[in-house]
């Protein structure tokens, strides 16, 4: 499963040195091949900047999200671990978000790189761990866990300014370092588990296959806004396969995606499906920090490739890397710890400043908002009962039933032609009896159809011959639900294109 | 054995260790990722600790057919009702247009929330802190374009509240009650009346404390509720039912 490029280094060569290379052998190779860093370089370089985004938006509130002075929410007290971890002071809170900005910035550049993540990992961690509610989720663990296989590896060995600065030193390196290959491997194996697990919790979830829960999933408002997602609840049949593409995609991940074209397919499916859930479910950071891990699949083969490619959008330079003299390494080796030590200072005094409460403005902290006493009285309106509207989430009308959903959307038919009525349920519901009853323009009941719909159920369907003895003209389809309108659709039946049509009453 | 030799025999000898430190943290790691698949494929132990939130990926656990909000309030002795989350300060919204406390479902740190807000904000002295569950079908949050080739009728957005947490001035928390969907859920595999809520009276609870929960008290909250079909009893009666005609539609 070895990339091509990476090579030995003699200890493990000597390690591998046995007369036929087994399994042991390639384990061995597959972990310990020493290559050049680019694709953990590569995350280094991304995933901060996803960060940032992330970490910046709560910098104002860090004192109010991670400290003693505002509501911090532990993910350890959801687990029953109660006072797991330190919650810092509000002042501590405000200097541990601004080292972690100046931190991730240093990451992204390569300054201190194996400092720098180190520290990213520490404090990212461990202030996410104290806000569950509006920081910490899924991919915060992502970012966590990328984080450490960064700082096990010397991702700041190439396109750094620790590689610059390293260029420019005593002994200069003839050629780009190479090393052990394992932090990118298990970055590789993170991913690929990561969708394993996510396919098992969708298999574990049955109405996962049958788009039900899916669908309403597209309508969730919990995450961004998500129009297409949305629009995509009136396609179910392509909910439906797209959710057994993902799964077989998710399995299949890490079996394929080490080489050849099942690397490019695997990782290009992924971009497609993160993007996909970006429009369709809101998702923004998550597909962001997961796509990031994608940057360890790249080898150096991949970046030789592209630089012949680039080279002729390049002009040559010759001129050669002049060293910088010690006092310069030396100021620059001050600079990181001045640095990290100014910008804390500069971030306690910009906090107090901004006054996150309020509590030192002119007028005094801030009073609380009133409520609408109406507003109240509804609220505290106990309602346990569900409306039988509110059981019924759509009334769809089509040509066929395909996966279980009705197709071919209309509501203009033709004599002889037949009609697909499908009333979707809002679960929890109970056993029901569900009528879809054919109404004429003069809302005459023409014909009154039942259904018993078991509280497991979520779909009931009907179909309607609409036979010749209905005339032309405008109908209505009915839907009632313990014994009360719920949803009444129109439709519209025009004469048979064909002159006569002999067409069953029923079947 | 000269120099030359030790040198070598010390950096083999660090290479050894090196590889085995490698070699520990591999194993370590893939261990853990592993441990934490088998557990989540068995659905064993993966609550067990807050590390295992970091080993299962359990990225799709089925979301409801309703959307939901909290709202956190405070009753004051003026009788007048304040809103405790979000606080005054602050509009902050962490992935959409929710509020950072609409993402506690199990209100595990609403009274921490309250206590902060109160801290921070000239609070008038508070009678009681309640903590009410809004619930609609989310099929009203649909667009127009949507809506309409679900029904034609215009929507009517319907909004179910519940209790679902008392707090005394201080935040502690006084009474906890199921979500409203949790309730749904056990009402529909129930034909019998579910155990009501224990009386007020009975956990010794102020007069004022017992009026905030009048949504729930002295009312049979767990009986099956009559949709209409006159007097039956049935949740939906067979009234309607004639004797079968040859149906259009099956």
């Amino acid at each position: 499963m070895a990339d091509p490029a990476p090579e030995l280094n003699q200890a493990a060569a000597e390690a591998l040195r046995v007369p036929h290379r087994g399994p042991r052998g390639s384990v061995r190779e597959f972990f310990l091949a020493e290559e050049v860093p680019y694709g953990l370089a590569l995350c280094r370089m991304a995933l901060p900047f996803v960060l940032l985004y992330v970490v910046l938006r709560r910098w104002g509130h860090a004192r109010e999200f991670f400290s003693t002075d505002g509501a911090s929410a532990p993910l350890a007290d959801n687990y029953g671990y109660f006072n797991m971890l330190p919650v810092p002071s509000g002042t501590v809170a405000v200097v541990l978000m601004t080292l972690l900005v100046v931190l991730l910035v240093t990451t992204v550049i390569g300054w201190r790189t194996r400092i720098s993540v180190i520290g990213c990992l520490v404090i990212y961690t461990h202030l996410n761990m104290l806000d569950c509610l509006s920081t910490f989720t899924k991919y915060s663990v992502i970012a966590s866990h990328v984080l450490l296989l960064l700082s096990f590896s010397r991702c700041g060995a190439v396109w750094s300014v620790d590689a610059w600065l390293a260029r420019r030193g005593a002994t200069p390196p003839v050629a780009p370092p190479r090393f052990p290959a394992w932090p990118r491997r298990l970055m590789q194996l993170l991913i690929g588990l990561i969708y394993l697990g996510a396919a098992i919790t969708k298999i574990h979830t049955p109405t996962f296959f049958s788009g039900d829960q899916l669908r309403f999933w597209l309508m969730t408002d919990v995450n961004n806004s998500n129009p297409m997602g949305e629009q995509l609840t009136l396609y179910p049949v392509a909910v439906v396969t797209m959710a057994y593409i993902s799964v077989v995609w998710e399995i299949l991940f890490v079996f394929v995606a080490w080489r050849g074209h099942g690397r490019w397919i695997m990782l290009l499916l992924g971009v497609g499906f993160h993007l996909g859930t970006r429009q369709t479910l809101g998702l923004f950071v998550f597909p962001l920090v997961s796509m990031t891990t994608y940057l360890a699949f790249i080898n150096a083969e991949d970046v030789a490739r592209w630089r012949v490619r680039l080279a002729r959008f390049r002009s040559k330079s010759d001129s050669g890397i002049t060293p910088l003299s010690p006092t310069w390494h030396q100021r620059l080796a001050l600079a990181f710890p001045a640095i990290l030590l100014v910008a804390s200072v500069l971030g306690v005094e910009l906090e107090h400043q901004l006054d996150p409460y309020g509590i030192r403005r002119p007028q005094g902290a801030h009073e609380l908002v009133e409520i609408d006493p109406d507003r109240v009285e509804a609220m505290l309106e106990s309602n346990p009962v569900i409306r039988p509207e509110d059981l019924v989430h759509s009334l769809e009308m089509g040509e066929m039933l395909v996966g279980g959903y009705v197709i071919g959307h209309k509501r203009t038919f033709r004599q002889g032609e037949k009609l697909f009525a499908q009333c979707t349920l809002n679960p929890p519901h109970p056993d029901l009896v569900i009528e879809c009853n054919l109404h004429d323009s003069d809302n005459r009941l023409l014909d009154r159809v039942h259904q018993v719909v078991p509280r497991e159920a979520f779909r009931a369907n009907f179909l309607y011959v609409l036979h010749d003895a209905l005339a032309p003209g405008e109908y209505a389809l009915v839907v009632r639900c313990g014994g009360q309108e719920v949803a009444r659709r129109r439709i519209v039946l025009e004469p048979a294109t064909d002159a006569v049509q002999s067409a069953p009453v029923a079947n | 054995m000269g120099a030359n030799g030790v040198d070598s025999g010390a950096r083999g000898w660090l290479g050894r260790i090196r590889l085995w430190a490698v070699s520990v943290v591999i194993v370590s790691y893939l261990g853990s990722l592993g441990y934490g698949i088998v557990c989540h494929t068995l659905n064993f132990n993966t609550a067990s600790h807050p590390a295992m939130y970091f080993v299962v990926w359990d990225m799709f656990c089925g979301w409801s057919a309703y959307a939901n909000r909290l709202h956190i309030i405070g009753e004051g002795e003026d009788g007048k009702y304040y809103e405790l989350a979000p606080g005054p300060w602050t509009k902050f919204t962490p992935f959409g247009d929710l509020s950072r406390h609409d993402y506690d479902p199990f209100l595990n740190h609403s009274s921490d929330i309250v206590r902060n807000c109160l801290k921070h904000t000239r609070a008038k002295p508070m009678r009681r802190l309640l903590v009410i569950e809004e619930y609609w079908a989310k099929k009203y949050n649909l667009p127009d374009s949507v809506w309409t080739h679900f029904f034609d009728e215009t929507r009517k957005k319907y909004s179910y509240f519940q209790l679902r947490q008392v707090m005394a001035p201080c935040g502690t928390i006084v009474r906890r009650f199921p979500s409203w969907l949790d309730r749904q859920s056990q009402l529909v595999v129930s034909a019998q009346p579910l155990p009501s809520h224990p009386d007020s009276s009975s956990v010794g609870l102020s007069s004022g404390l017992r009026a905030t929960m009048r949504p729930l008290d002295g009312r049979s909250s767990g009986l099956m509720p009559s949709l209409g079909g006159g007097s039956s009893p049935s949740l939906f009666p067979p009234a309607d039912f004639e004797p079968e005609r040859a149906p259009l539609a099956q």
